[in-house]
Formats: structure tokens, sequence, C-alpha cells
């Protein structure tokens, strides 16, 4: 079941109505939505809800024994608080073999045996290691994650423990943010979960919001831009020209922004119904004016959690990473890169961008010097021309790197990216009238749903949320008139989902 | 009032009257299905009852026909199930049907009920195994019930198979909305557009002529495909089980619009599918009526899909068929002997 399924039309009013039929207590209410979160993955595959249970299990499992044996105070040097914590480190360990060895064999297990084999080939040994063929538990990359933020943060001490197991597997399983995020944190969710919800109106309507902007990011922009202009081209490179290329490549910014975005919109919104804020996972990425800008803005969550875990502990730890920013970085996004997907040119995609931030460290560091020499360079940099450079390049850079990570494989890398200067003459065909608006439509509606955040135009949306609220409604009610004419009739899956 | 009650409200009526309004402009076509046609036998005594793929809703004219003939003693039922397969139909017939058969004649209440014909309409079609080795997606959609839903379910989760179902629900549950009933149907966007720009006849015309050089070649692809291993089995089990029955059956073949049928695809499909279907129907004793090329249905007579007769050309069809192959269900059946098998070898 996914968010714009028509399953989920008949489920989820059935959750919200029991959910705010219940009396007001955190327990009643986080039994329903544990169940139905459940219930929710029981849908996808039978099969593999034990292996959500067990994962629930060994992390509330390690989170009690954490929140047992009390971390001592850093000036205790007993023998005694040696011993804790040596003991905490260990169900620390305990905790990360388990998440990190469940990823490693659902998700890599199989990419791994067969890089394996392809290098004994070369090497002149025939004797292969066996490739599994594992059914990949769906969301397990994000609440992976979710659950591993959350050890962390209670091994350092920054989250008190959470003690109830029905507060603890109903942040783990969650299920508006289950399949694809957003990551959320112990310290935002847990206080949510522990304490009643209440039903409040700017919430329902916030919700209302997000959950129709998701809808038509997904079910009309992704779903339409993918199918026509996206998949022809990157499936058959050679036969199409450079204009389908690059509107391909574009098409695909757009449609990876819509799907993932539209998701998170989505998921938001289901969340917000329940009474419940889930992080913002998108901020008008495309505005961007620097990669380190870009990943603020997209994927958020996940973001944040590569440099809080990792990132962080390295450059300002005590080992041979202590200040190695570059090595950092670049460990942060091949970490992004294998977590996207095991395959080679999600390495690459990561490395790219590994490759860009440092680079971009240094220009930084090197532009701050000539700020220091020469005040003339701090307005430079404020500048029009500079900013649209900035924000050209940084742009360009990231649609480069879409190429291996939308490309299944190295020679469609190489086949698309040659693509893009010479080839073919091919250029995707529409052939419904319908499908032709609804790509003007999809381009034109992300094209100002970046427009009313700029400052020229922030002002129309304030203005349009000052008409009357009858004007207001009937615009809401054509938009959906519009969605039900236009919006492609199959939903594809979303594409954050597979990873 | 609040104002995001008043903004909600607005939206709720701005769609409702767009709506209407496309309501008026593209009324919405709900199509008779499985479930209608298995409500509509529960809830009378038929003396005949008919199973076969979309075309038997054009039975159920011949029906009313029938009925109108008879002065109402002879009741027809049809149950139509989208896109045929003789696997599909004879899952309907032993899980949605044959209950209800057994309840009126069947071992437990024989003679009590008056179902004395059964028709089972089919078609080289319904002989293809399904394209890709995909599965009937019909089957859930449109044959299937909670009960059939809810085990599915337990086992497999939620797969793109039993969301069929689901999505069959939905979609009846707002069949008072022309823009939901719309979907998948397209019929609005053209409305408005003749509308806007009047009808496009030259270019009507050059589609027709298209869909018909489709037809033309799908038909003669048939060729290929037809009386498959897996399908012939599901209809020799439904022939199996209506042996031990005291009903008369009949195997149906329902006529092809001219347009779509060249000498190669009657030659290389239609006529080796009619001779083996014969030859079964002989074989297990039944009668059987090809009507593929043989009635004077005309190109009018059919919708723009080219496989399904127009509201003319069911009521043509019903009163041509009625005097010709069909003439024998106006007279009442006479109950044959349970038989004990084919009387004659493989066909």
């Amino acid at each position: 079941m996914s968010l714009v399924d028509v399953d989920f039309a008949f489920w989820f009013p059935v959750v919200f109505g029991i959910y705010w039929l219940l009396p007001r207590k955190a327990s009643y209410q986080n039994t329903l939505l544990l169940g139905f979160s459940y219930l929710f993955y029981f849908s996808w595959n039978p099969r593999l809800l034990p292996v959500l249970l067990l994962a629930t299990a060994v992390d509330y499992g390690v989170s009690e024994y954490l929140a047992t044996h009390v971390a001592p105070s850093a000036d205790d040097s007993s023998a005694e608080a040696a011993g804790r914590r040596r003991a905490r480190r260990y169900a620390l360990i305990l905790s990360l073999i388990y998440n990190l060895g469940a990823l490693a064999y659902f998700k890599y297990a199989g990419f791994f045996a067969e890089s394996l084999n392809r290098q004994l080939a070369a090497l002149g040994f025939h004797a292969s290691l066996p490739v599994l063929q594992v059914v990949l538990p769906l969301g397990i990359s994000f609440y992976t994650l979710q659950k591993l933020g959350y050890i962390f943060d209670v091994y350092r001490g920054r989250l008190e423990p959470c003690r109830s197991l029905l507060v603890f597997t109903t942040f783990v399983a969650f299920f508006p943010q289950l399949i694809a995020g957003p990551i959320s944190r112990g310290s935002q969710l847990i206080p949510q979960l522990a304490a009643p919800r209440q039903l409040r109106e700017r919430q329902l309507v916030e919700g209302a919001s997000s959950f129709l902007l998701g809808y038509v990011m997904k079910a009309l922009v992704a779903d339409t831009i993918g199918p026509t202009l996206v998949d022809p081209v990157f499936s058959q490179p050679a036969a199409y020209g450079p204009a389908a290329h690059w509107l391909a490549l574009v098409g695909y910014a757009v449609q990876v922004f819509a799907d993932f975005g539209g998701y998170s919109f989505l998921a938001i919104g289901c969340a917000r119904f329940l009474g419940i804020e889930l992080p913002v996972n998108f901020d008008y990425p495309y505005l961007s004016k620097s990669l380190p800008e870009f990943w603020r803005r997209w994927h958020i969550t996940l973001n944040r959690w590569l440099f809080d875990y990792i990132y962080d502990p390295l450059v300002a730890g005590s080992g041979w990473w202590r200040g190695r920013f570059d090595a950092g970085l670049l460990l942060v996004f091949l970490t992004s890169g294998l977590w996207h997907g095991a395959r080679v040119t999600f390495l690459v995609w990561g490395a790219m961008h590994g490759t860009g931030m440092i680079v971009h460290r240094h220009w930084d560091e090197f532009y701050r010097s000539l700020c220091r020499r020469d005040r003339a360079y701090v307005e430079r940099r404020r500048s029009v021309p500079y900013r649209t450079m900035a924000w050209a390049l940084t742009q360009f850079f990231f649609l480069v790197a879409l190429i291996p990570f939308r490309a299944g494989s190295w020679g469609v890398v190489q086949t698309f990216s040659a693509g893009l200067l010479v080839g073919g003459q091919g250029f995707p065909t529409i052939t419904q009238a319908a499908a032709r608006v609804s790509v003007i439509v999809s381009f034109a509606f992300v094209a100002g749903y970046y427009l009313v955040k700029l400052p020229r135009f922030e002002g129309w949306w304030a203005r349009f949320q000052a008409l009357p609220a009858p004007i207001r409604g009937a615009v809401y009610g054509l938009v959906a008139v519009w969605l039900l004419l236009f919006v492609p009739l199959n939903a594809t899956t979303f594409i954050y989902r597979q990873f | 009032m609040r104002p995001s009650l008043t903004v909600a409200l607005a939206a709720i009526l701005t769609f409702l009257g767009t709506d209407r309004l496309f309501n008026r402009i593209a009324p919405p076509i709900v199509l008779r299905e499985v479930e209608d046609g298995i409500r509509q036998f529960d809830g009378s005594d038929p003396e005949v009852l008919v199973l076969g793929s979309s075309h038997a809703r054009t039975w159920v004219a011949v029906g009313d026909s029938l009925a109108a003939r008879t002065g109402g003693t002879q009741q027809l039922v049809a149950v139509p199930l989208e896109y045929g397969k003789e696997t599909s139909y004879n899952w309907v017939f032993r899980h949605r049907l044959l209950p209800i058969i057994d309840q009126r004649i069947g071992t437990e209440a024989r003679g009590r009920g008056k179902l004395a014909r059964f028709v089972l309409l089919t078609e080289w079609w319904d002989t293809c195994p399904f394209e890709h080795g995909r599965p009937s997606f019909n089957l859930p959609a449109r044959a299937w019930r909670w009960e059939d839903f809810l085990p599915d379910f337990l086992y497999h989760g939620l797969t793109d198979y039993n969301r069929n179902f689901l999505q069959q629900r939905w979609r009846r549950m707002w069949r008072w909305s022309a823009l939901v009933w719309d979907r998948g149907q397209d019929r609005i966007l053209p409305a408005l557009k003749r509308l806007a720009v009047g009808e496009d006849t030259s270019a009507n015309r050059a589609n027709e002529a298209a869909r018909d050089r489709t037809w033309q070649h799908d038909i003669e692809r048939g060729r290929h495909c037809i009386w498959d291993p897996g399908q012939v089995a599901g209809l020799r089990e439904i022939l199996d089980s209506l042996k031990r029955l005291p009903i008369e059956v009949t195997l149906v073949i329902m006529p092809r619009k001219p347009a779509t049928l060249t000498p190669l695809g009657i030659d290389s499909t239609l006529v080796p599918f009619a001779d083996s279907l014969g030859a079964l129907a002989r074989a297990y004793g039944y009668a059987f009526v090809n009507m593929t090329t043989g009635s004077p249905m005309a190109n009018g007579d059919w919708l723009f899909d080219n496989d399904h007769m127009n509201a003319n050309g069911n009521r043509r069809f019903a009163a041509w068929a009625l005097d010709h192959d069909l003439a024998y269900l106006l007279s009442p059946a006479v109950a044959p002997e349970t038989r004990a098998g084919p009387t004659t070898g493989d066909p």
C-alpha cells in the first residue's frame, strides 16, 4: 500500500475516524497507530513483518540496557565506571552489528558477492560466490537509520531512553514515514507519541494542504514527466538526440524532486491529520546557490543524520579522522550513495557529490581569504551575477550527477552522457493531447511552486491566502477536478521506496 | 463560519457542481458486471443463465426480448465477465454460480428451481493464454467478493493482483460521479473538445479505419494462440461440472463486426476455433451455435471499440437471434438426463 494508492483511500479514513473517536489517551492512540502501522507493513509483504518486529525488539532491548546502566560521569575513573562504560559500548556495538548486519544482508549481500565474483573472474579465478536473491524489506534503509540515530543519542546521553515499549514500537513503525521517511529523530517524535494528541483545526488544514501538495507532486508531476520524457530516453539513449537528453535530464530532476518531495509532503500531511509533526525533508532545493546549501535543503533528514552521526563524530573526534574534513565529506557522500542502493552508479554519484563538496569547501576558504583582504569581495558575493552564476553552477552540477543516479548501469551512463552532446535524432513523442497538457502543467506547477518562494513573487501566495474563503475553496475544488481529469491512471512506485 | 470550513465547503460544492455539469456532457456509463448478474440470478429464478465475456451484456437485450415474446414465462439472466478467458469463466462458474445453481437444482434441491438452460458465450480470444503471463486482473476486480479478497490479502499482502478488487470497489462507490467514473474511460475531455470545436468527422473516420486494421491484425494473429491447453482445461472443467446438472447446455459464438474480418482471420483463426469448439460441444453432447459470420449484423451495429454492439445493435441482434439460432429459447427446455461423459473422443 502506498500513500497515493486507492487502497489507502479506503484505509486512511478508517484510521482517522477511529483514532479521533478514541479517548484522547496516548496509550489508546499509540495502540491504534501501532496496529495500523503493522497492518500497513503487513499489506506489503506479510512474511517480512517479523524482520521489522525483530529489529524493533533488538533496539528496544539495547535501549532498556542503556537505561538501566546509566553512563558514569566523565570524571569517574573507577573500575566500576570503566566496566559500565565498556558494557554500554558493547550494547551499542550489538545494535550496530544487528542493524548494519541486517542492512548488509538484505541490501548489499548480492551486490558484494557479484562485485567479488567479477574481480575474481578478472584475476582468473572462476570459483564464484553464491549471489543471494533476497527481497529487500520495505523501508529498511529508513527505519534502520531512525533506530540507529535513537540508539546513538541515548548512548551519548543526548536523549532520555524511551522506557515504553508501546511508544518505542510506534516510533519505529509509524506508518506515514515507515517506507520512505522522513527519518525522524527520537528527540522529536518520541515526546509527541508519549503525549496524548488533540484534534486541532490548524493542524488539519496544514495536513490537508501538505497532502494535496504531495499528491499533485507525485500523482500529476512525477507520474506524468517520468513515463513521457525520462523513461524512454534513459531506456534507449542511443535512439534520441541531444535535445531529448537534456530534456530527459531536466525532466528527471523535476520527477525525482516531485516523487520524493511529494512522498515527504504526503507523509507529513498524513501525520498532521493524526496530530503529529514530522520533520521537513525538502526546502526548495532548486533555489540553492551552493552544494552545501543544496544538501541542507534536499532530503534534509538523511543528510543531517549522515553529518550528525558520521561526519561530526569523525572529524571532531580523536582518531585519524580528526580535522580531515575532505575525507569526512567524501565518506559521507559515498555512504549516501551506498545507502541509496547497491550499485556502482550510486557510488559514482556519491563520489561526485563528495568531490563537489570538497571543491566548494576549498573555494569557500579561498574566497573568504579574498574577503579578508578586500571587503569588495563580500559585496561581489552578494551581487546578482555572482549569485546567478553560483545557482547555475550548483544546479548544473546536480543535474549532471543525476546521470549515474538514474542510469541502471555504467554503460547507460556512458551512452547517455555522450548523447548530451551528439547522438540520434529521436525525440519523445506524446501521442495523447491530455498527456501533452499534463506535461506543460507539471513543469508550470513546479516552476510556480519555486517562484512563489522568490522574493519578487513571495507576495503572490499571501495574496491568494487573503482572498475570500469561498474563492479559495473554489480554486481547491477546481484543482481536484483537474487532478481527476489529468492525473495518469496507474500511479508508479515511489522512487525512494526502493531505497 | 470558520474560514477553513468555508474553504472546504466551497471546494466540495465546486467539485460537485463541476461533476454535475460533466454528468450532463458525458454521463457515466455504468456497465453490467459479474456482481450485477449474480445479484439478479440470486434474487430471481430464471430459466436461462448466460455466462460470457463483456459480450454477455448484449444478452440483457436478448433476455428482455425473450421475456416479452414469451409473456414472461422465459426469463434470462446474463453474467458478463470483462476480458473473458476460459479459466476466469471457470472461476466464476465454480465460485459464484454453482453454489446458487446447486441450491436451486443441484443434489440438495433437485427440481425446485426453474433453471433449465445454461449458455456459455465464448470466442477464440477466451482460449488464448493471458498476455505476457499476466494474471487475470479482471477476475479480482469484477468477480471477487470480500471473502475472496481477504484470504488472498492475508496470505500475500496487498499485491498488484488483489488490489484490483479494491480499485473496482472504489470505482463503484463513486459511480454517481462523472469525474471519478471517467478515469480510464476518457469520455469527458473528448466531449468537451466536441463542444468547443465540434466533431472532427475526418479524424473519426481515420481513427475508425485504424481501429479496424488493428482488430483485423489481432484476429489474424489469434491463430498463434487459440486453444491454449491451460485455457481449454478451464473450459473442460466447466463442461464437466455441467454434466451432472439436469440442464440444457449451449456453447455460443457471438457475431463479429464485419469490418474486422479478413479472409486470413476467418480461415486461420475463427474457423479453426469454431471447428474445435463445435467438436468439443458434440463430444459432451451439448448444443453449439456459431454466429461469427452468419448474422445480418452490419458495421453500424457496433460501438467505436469494434468489439461490442451498440444499443441499436443489441436490439437488432436480439430480434434476429430469437427468430433464428436462438429460437429454441422461446420454448421450454426438456431437461436432459444427467450425462455420463463426452459421447465421442477428444476433438
